[in-house]
């Protein structure tokens, strides 16, 4: 063994320097054969601090959504004179934050929580539906300056995003059967999906005239399809509620 | 004209004899790639799927994770990043021994303790920390692969990974197997938290077969329980025969109900109070090395002659070491002149298993909190110290913390709060209150009881705080056959305390022998 004259300890033979002061060590000591029958058995692998750094992505891809949207909101109301910005301006950026919503919680969060499919297909609809939502309130509101013209997204895009969702999972559900997976939560969500806009065509009554077919459509679809697949798979769904909701 | 015919011609040639050249060079890649031997083609691995596909229904109603498509595609994956044939054969075979891992288990929730743990995990605050024993043969990787995959079995919460549910965080078994790894990163290098990866990590290089273990899921003792557990069924593979005793469990029985028990909400009583309030300390100044770096020095002193030298100063192993790492912090301080208005505030964590029996296996410890006095006079240090273990050191101190957290735990509005909300409030608490409030860790593990079996065998063990966001440096400590050793670990440069801390170590008469796993 080795021993730093500094510190007056005795350091391991592997170790070419004291590390408890830095001295290089050139003098050793032969008559502690116990601590020496341990040492010899002490090893490390090669280490560099040099290492690989932290993974600054979900940090990172948000401060830069949050630059891009600042600017971007900034641009817009620089663009359009004061005067008119509240009664006949066109909020663009609108569409931008909508757009780097869906973005950061589908790309960045999925990537850096390592997302598996399925739970990606069940985020990713919710997030399409809000967006595609956003962007239509952002038109509506830059056109009409209230509400009046969110209509295509209520009435086609979310219910089929929904529809569409939720046939994907019952696929990956029946395929993968027996096999246990969170795709219970990932109906749930799209089911959601689906019903919600029923829900505001009864309680806000907009006027969508002959169009509600696909929006009542979804909504029975959802309820009895979610129905269905609760009592086809009730131990794997009950299961998985018990782990997701458990409180 | 001629010439030119005959350079064209030629310059033709050589093109053909590029192309036929380039398409052989092609098809020989394909060839190689196709002799690869695929786990697909290996029948004692398909053997291996079917077996574990054929489970009853019940155990079918359990959490059956694996897929032979998963394997294979993880298998394949894995291929890649090797420096060599042999290694990546090595893997290959490892991971055939690991598929037949099958913890077949439920899930279960967080305890009250573990539940700061995901809510703060980050590259510099990952509440890990690292068990290690140091054999006197080489370590056999496949034998140790296969004494994993029994003791995964056995303690199926430990090697368990963490979920996130709407409302809590909980624990299931991981996708894939946990395959042991030959040491090439730091210790306590975070594991990343999702469901293909446990909440360990078992490494291996020459001697030593070290465990990292995620605080979430086990505390000291119950990772020394699973350390040694894994040690006894390695050396019962190579032909020992091991009688269960001390922190040592046959990996051939099965997991008991009692040992994932939380046993906070055991001793919560809900009447007594606690008067203890955070300060916010002291933290030792320094250049921080990259994250995921981690510098340990261990120091080796004999158990006996530590005793003796705590005994002269009238206090505990436990005291003694404490009283000399704030001894040490506070003579930095003092030397460079830093900032003295915070005081030096060190973490010494308690088994409450010594208060209140329990056979768990999860976290059931809880933290005192010891101030130093302000300057370098190590008798008056000392004092304080045991005054204050005097003061905290018994079951009504730690239970009126444990009424707070359990209380909080079951408040009906904190309950139904969403997760996201709950790990932001929590996250934001942690880095005004909690992590402020600490300067430093002693940890002391205490005696390591084994079966007299292992003293044939296991010559040293070795225990290692991970990284914290504002405890730059760390103390722990274990004692086995006659020998303790003090780890220091570090995430700085700056190398003065823990100089400082065997200085005094030295000072005392005490024979140090150090080693570090990086010369920074």
């Amino acid at each position: 063994m080795k021993f730093c004259t500094n510190c007056k300890v005795k350091v391991n033979d592997a170790n070419e320097y004291c590390p408890l002061c830095g001295s290089y060590l050139d003098r050793t000591v032969t008559d502690d054969a116990a601590n020496q029958k341990i040492q010899q058995y002490v090893s490390n692998p090669p280490l560099k601090v040099e290492g690989r750094t932290k993974n600054y992505l979900k940090k990172r891809m948000f401060w830069f959504a949050a630059i891009i949207f600042i600017v971007c909101a900034v641009a817009n109301f620089m663009t359009t004179p004061r005067e008119t910005f509240w009664t006949e301006g066109y909020y663009w950026c609108g569409y931008v934050l909508f757009g780097l919503f869906a973005a950061y919680f589908v790309t960045t969060v999925s990537v850096y929580r390592r997302r598996r499919l399925y739970s990606v297909i069940g985020l990713g609809c919710i997030v399409a539906a809000i967006t595609v939502l956003g962007m239509e309130i952002t038109y509506s509101l830059s056109v009409a300056k209230n509400l009046s013209r969110v209509i295509y997204s209520m009435e086609f895009i979310i219910p089929a995003i929904a529809i569409a969702t939720i046939i994907a999972t019952d696929v990956l559900v029946i395929v993968d059967r027996g096999k246990y997976k969170y795709y219970f939560i990932s109906l749930l969500g799209s089911t959601a999906v689906a019903v919600v806009p029923q829900l505001v065509v009864w309680i806000a009554k907009p006027d969508y005239g002959a169009n509600w077919w696909l929006i009542f459509s979804a909504f029975f679809f959802g309820i009895v399809n979610l129905l269905v697949m609760i009592v086809a798979f009730w131990r794997d769904f009950k299961n998985e509620m018990l782990r997701k909701f458990s409180i | 004209m001629v010439k030119k015919e005959k350079k064209v011609k030629s310059e033709i040639k050589t093109d053909e004899k590029l192309k036929v050249k380039k398409n052989e060079d092609v098809k020989e890649k394909r060839l190689r790639r196709d002799k690869k031997p695929s786990a697909k083609a290996d029948g004692v691995f398909l053997r291996a799927c079917e077996a574990r596909s054929k489970k009853s229904g019940k155990a079918a109603e359990k959490f059956l994770l694996r897929s032979e498509k998963d394997i294979v595609r993880y298998i394949e994956k894995s291929q890649r990043g090797f420096a060599n044939e042999q290694q990546a054969e090595l893997h290959r075979e490892l991971l055939k021994i690991a598929s037949l891992q099958n913890p077949d288990a439920d899930w279960v929730n967080l305890d009250n303790a573990a539940m700061i743990f995901p809510a703060t995990d980050s590259a510099d605050i990952n509440g890990m920390f690292r068990l290690s024993a140091i054999l006197n043969e080489k370590i056999d990787p496949k034998r140790l692969q296969q004494a994993l995959n029994n003791t995964v079995r056995r303690f199926p919460t430990i090697a368990a990974a963490i979920k996130r549910g709407m409302f809590w965080f909980y624990l299931e078994p991981s996708t894939y197997p946990v395959v042991v790894e030959e040491e090439k990163l730091f210790p306590c290098t975070r594991i990343p938290m999702d469901s293909r990866h446990s909440c360990i990590r078992v490494t291996y290089y020459d001697y030593r077969i070290s465990v990292d273990f995620f605080h979430a899921v086990t505390d000291g003792n119950g990772g020394m329980v699973f350390l040694n557990t894994l040690v006894g069924a390695y050396l019962r593979l190579g032909g020992e025969k091991i009688t269960p005793s001390g922190n040592y469990l046959d990996d051939r029985d099965k997991p008991r109900k009692e040992e994932t028990v939380d046993s906070f909400q055991r001793i919560a009583d809900f009447k007594t109070k606690s008067n203890h309030k955070d300060v916010v300390s002291f933290e030792i100044p320094g250049e921080r090395l990259n994250n995921y770096s981690l510098v340990v020095v261990n120091g080796s002193v004999d158990s006996e002659k530590l005793k003796q030298v705590a005994k002269a100063h009238d206090a505990t192993v436990g005291q003694y070491l404490t009283a000399a790492l704030i001894w040490a912090i506070e003579e930095d301080r003092r030397f460079y002149g830093y900032d003295k208005k915070r005081p030096v505030v060190v973490s010494v964590p308690s088994n409450l298993r010594k208060f209140y029996p329990s056979p768990t296996v999860r976290n059931f410890i809880y933290v005192m909190s010891i101030h130093g006095t302000g300057n370098t006079d190590f008798d008056e240090i000392l004092k304080k110290v045991k005054t204050q273990f005097g003061e905290q050191n018994n079951l009504d101190f730690f239970v009126g913390l444990v009424n707070f957290n359990v209380k909080s735990q079951k408040n009906f509005f904190l309950k139904i709060c969403p997760l996201f909300l709950k790990n932001m409030v929590l996250k934001l608490f942690y880095k005004k209150k909690g992590s402020r409030a600490r300067t430093s860790t002693v940890s002391n593990l205490g005696l390591v009881k084994t079966p007299k079996e292992f003293l044939d065998h296991v010559v040293r063990y070795e225990f290692i705080l991970g990284p914290q966001e504002r405890e730059m440096v760390s103390f722990s400590c274990c004692s086995y056959n006659g020998n303790t050793v003090i780890s220091a670990s570090r995430t700085i440069k700056e190398k003065s305390v823990v100089k400082l801390f065997f200085d005094r170590l030295v000072a005392d008469g005490l024979d140090v022998v150090v080693d570090t796993n990086c010369e920074v």
